[in-house]
């Protein structure tokens, strides 16, 4: 990466370094992100265990309800 | 195409696809059982019948989607010439990257716009999650070399916006995925749409806007996913890969989009999405208890494309886009590397696959993507219950009845687990002759070197992966192995660069893989010498396993494994080139506020 440093060989006094230091400021508020916030919701993709439960009607979808959920609590007590 | 029929395909594919998987798994267990239960029917024979079901099955289910791609396959449909009307900004995260180079990419995509002249309509950011100071620090400075470049104080000074931008977050919660959603929540409402690349990640200005043409004529449409290309490989290994990305993965592309319709796949870059779309569906949760399978997700793409799909977006595969391009790995290690990560992110939407309101498709492609990584876990143990069975085989019972006057000679189910070995060789291969046949009778092969060499890419890699193939079965296993037991792997920094190994290197990564080889070999020829022959293909390469990844690590400039970007190489990967060339040889002195714009030549 050295190699393509060279804007550090353009500066060659302390002057230099000192207005290279304003101008990489300047550019870099210059070239902060624009402020025009966009609210992200965050998902649901974790049901608490009974909700689950509930919610899996059919006898197959409420098997695999637990065994999934069941292995979500073996992962989460490591 | 309307809806109905649109639907219509894709379910018949899925149909197809799965029809076919299972009937070959199951036709491949059947022929197995007969061999196994051949000497009588033990416990053993069924595991391993049921395992043949489970691996023939997955190799099957990727057959068939490269004969649905070959079936699918078309011309690329004409470029949209609607005009852009949308604001689109283009993300470039990075990492504790090289910053010249990845500064160079985007000034290079730039340039790809500005022969367009669509400059107005997209802006760059570039979002850092480096946590390396001093590679922080020269990121900025790279930026001033970039903003110099671009003439942004011309811009600015013509009362122009700026169209450049840089941020560094100083801690990298929630990592890439974080990243992406900082920008949203910083400054999505800007911006109707944004292109996530990753810091290798070059695309052709045409492409882009294509993207934006199709994403803009399709409102339902919240991501739009191109099939990067591989370039740059300078390794055996490398290139390769790079030469089986090239001319497999189109059609294997084809194939997927096929059957995934609007539930389609998010490879995390270069790929186009609606940003409102993304922002009301993509906000990712920690999941409870600690890493491995709890924390921030890992492999964020494919949840960010069911939570699309989920909210009632289209998500799709579009592999006719060309001009999408990033680099990949040039040694076994670094793939290896690569595929520990991937192993804990995909091994952890175990968590994710129940979650609310998913559609079935997208729980499918979940555990897909964890089937992918367990696979080689029923390698492993198919070939370990045959060890057993075959060495605690009862002995022939010549006569199995009482005062019986004649021998019963065991009958020879030899040939038909012959038949099944043969059946899955071509699984394998079939897939990858199919698809040189294809491109010889389209044209397609002119781009790689012709019928000739495109045929010797095809054979060496068909060698090469053969080898390199039980070498990574053994790394996947311990990466499976390491995240069941709950060891975090974290996610380090992609390694770049030309990837030559030492054999010291290769051996400090490889020798306990060698040790395992010399145990296979030694437990075969102890306990079931005459499984030797069909150990062999795997024991060898296990044992010369230092000696492999060190060979594929060295450089490789022959014809074979040319590919149409090496044979003629696109203008944005020629820019990059000139651009870091002219960075390294000249630097941009500050320009004058009033200085005006150059512009691009077209």
């Amino acid at each position: 990466m050295d190699a393509h440093m060279i804007a550090q060989n353009t500066i060659n006094s302390i002057s230099d370094l000192s207005a290279y230091e304003t101008r990489k400021a300047a550019i870099l508020r210059d070239g902060a992100l624009p402020v025009a916030p966009l609210g992200m919701p965050e998902q649901v993709i974790e049901l608490p265990r009974i909700t689950v439960l509930e919610a899996a009607e059919s006898g197959l979808r409420r098997m695999m309800a637990v065994m999934v959920q069941s292995f979500g609590l073996v992962a989460r007590g490591r | 195409m309307n809806a109905k029929s649109y639907s219509g395909g894709v379910l018949s594919a899925r149909v197809f696809a799965l029809v076919m998987s299972i009937g070959l798994g199951a036709g491949a267990a059947a022929l197995f059982l007969q061999f196994g239960a051949a000497d009588g029917y033990q416990m053993v024979d069924g595991v391993r019948a049921a395992l043949v079901f489970i691996t023939t099955f997955w190799l099957a289910w990727g057959a068939m989607q490269s004969v649905e791609g070959l079936i699918g396959m078309r011309k690329p449909a004409a470029a949209m010439t609607t005009p852009i009307t949308a604001r689109t900004a283009i993300l470039m995260p990075v990492y504790n990257e090289d910053p010249g180079a990845v500064f160079a990419r985007v000034a290079a995509m730039d340039d790809a716009i500005a022969r367009l002249g669509l400059t107005e309509h997209f802006d760059f950011a570039i979002l850092s999650d480096t946590q390396d100071a001093r590679v922080g620090a020269e990121e900025e400075r790279w930026f001033v070399h970039l903003w110099e470049d671009r003439q942004q104080d011309a811009r600015k000074a013509e009362g122009k916006p700026q169209r450049f931008f840089y941020r560094r977050r100083m801690r990298n919660i929630g990592r890439k995925a974080g990243n992406i959603q900082d920008f949203f929540e910083t400054s999505g409402a800007n911006y109707d749409f944004a292109l996530i690349l990753d810091a290798d990640s070059l695309m052709e200005g045409a492409t882009i806007a294509e993207m934006v043409r199709r994403m803009q004529a399709a409102p339902k449409l919240g991501l739009l996913q191109t099939l990067p290309r591989i370039i740059g490989a300078q390794s055996r290994f490398g290139r390769a890969m790079q030469f089986a990305a090239g001319f497999y993965s189109p059609v294997f592309a084809q194939g997927q989009a096929a059957m995934q319709g609007a539930t389609g796949a998010f490879w995390g870059h270069n790929a186009l999405v609606r940003v409102r779309a993304f922002a009301e569906s993509c906000a990712l949760p920690e999941l409870s208890g600690p890493p491995p399978f709890g924390g921030h997700i890992l492999s964020h793409d494919y949840v960010e494309a069911a939570l699309l799909a989920r909210a009632g977006w289209m998500v799709r595969v579009d592999p006719d886009l060309e001009g999408s391009f990033e680099e990949g790995p040039e040694n076994m290690i670094d793939f290896a590397k690569r595929d520990r990560r991937w192993c804990q992110g995909n091994l952890q939407h175990i968590r994710v696959i129940s979650a609310p309101g998913l559609k079935a498709w997208s729980r499918f492609a979940l555990f897909q993507g964890i089937l992918s990584y367990i696979a080689p876990l029923f390698w492993m143990m198919f070939l370990a219950s045959n060890l057993y069975a075959t060495a605690t085989a009862p002995a022939p019972d010549f006569f199995p009845e009482p005062f019986q006057l004649f021998p019963v000679f065991p009958s020879d189910q030899t040939s038909k687990a012959v038949g099944v070995a043969v059946g899955v060789f071509g699984l394998l291969v079939l897939p990858k002759v199919l698809i040189l046949l294809d491109a010889a009778l389209r044209g397609r092969v002119s781009q790689f070197g012709g019928a000739l060499t495109a045929s010797r890419g095809m054979l060496r890699e068909l060698l090469m992966s053969s080898i390199n193939a039980p070498i990574m079965l053994m790394w996947q296993t311990r990466a499976v192995l390491q995240v069941l037991s709950g060891r975090d792997g974290g996610w380090p920094a992609q390694t770049r660069g030309d990837g030559r190994l030492t054999l010291p290197d290769a051996f400090a990564a490889g020798w306990w893989i060698q040790l395992w080889g010399i145990a296979i070999i030694f437990l075969t020829y102890t306990f079931a010498a005459n499984l030797m022959f069909w150990v062999l293909p795997i024991g060898i390469p296990l044992v010369l396993a230092p000696l492999v990844i060190w060979v594929t690590s060295q450089p490789s400039n022959g014809v074979v494994f040319a590919t149409p970007e090496e044979l003629s190489l696109p203008r944005v990967i020629a820019d990059h080139h000139r651009i870091m060339g002219q960075w390294a040889e000249t630097p941009i002195p500050f320009a004058s506020p009033t200085a005006t714009v150059v512009p691009v030549p077209a």
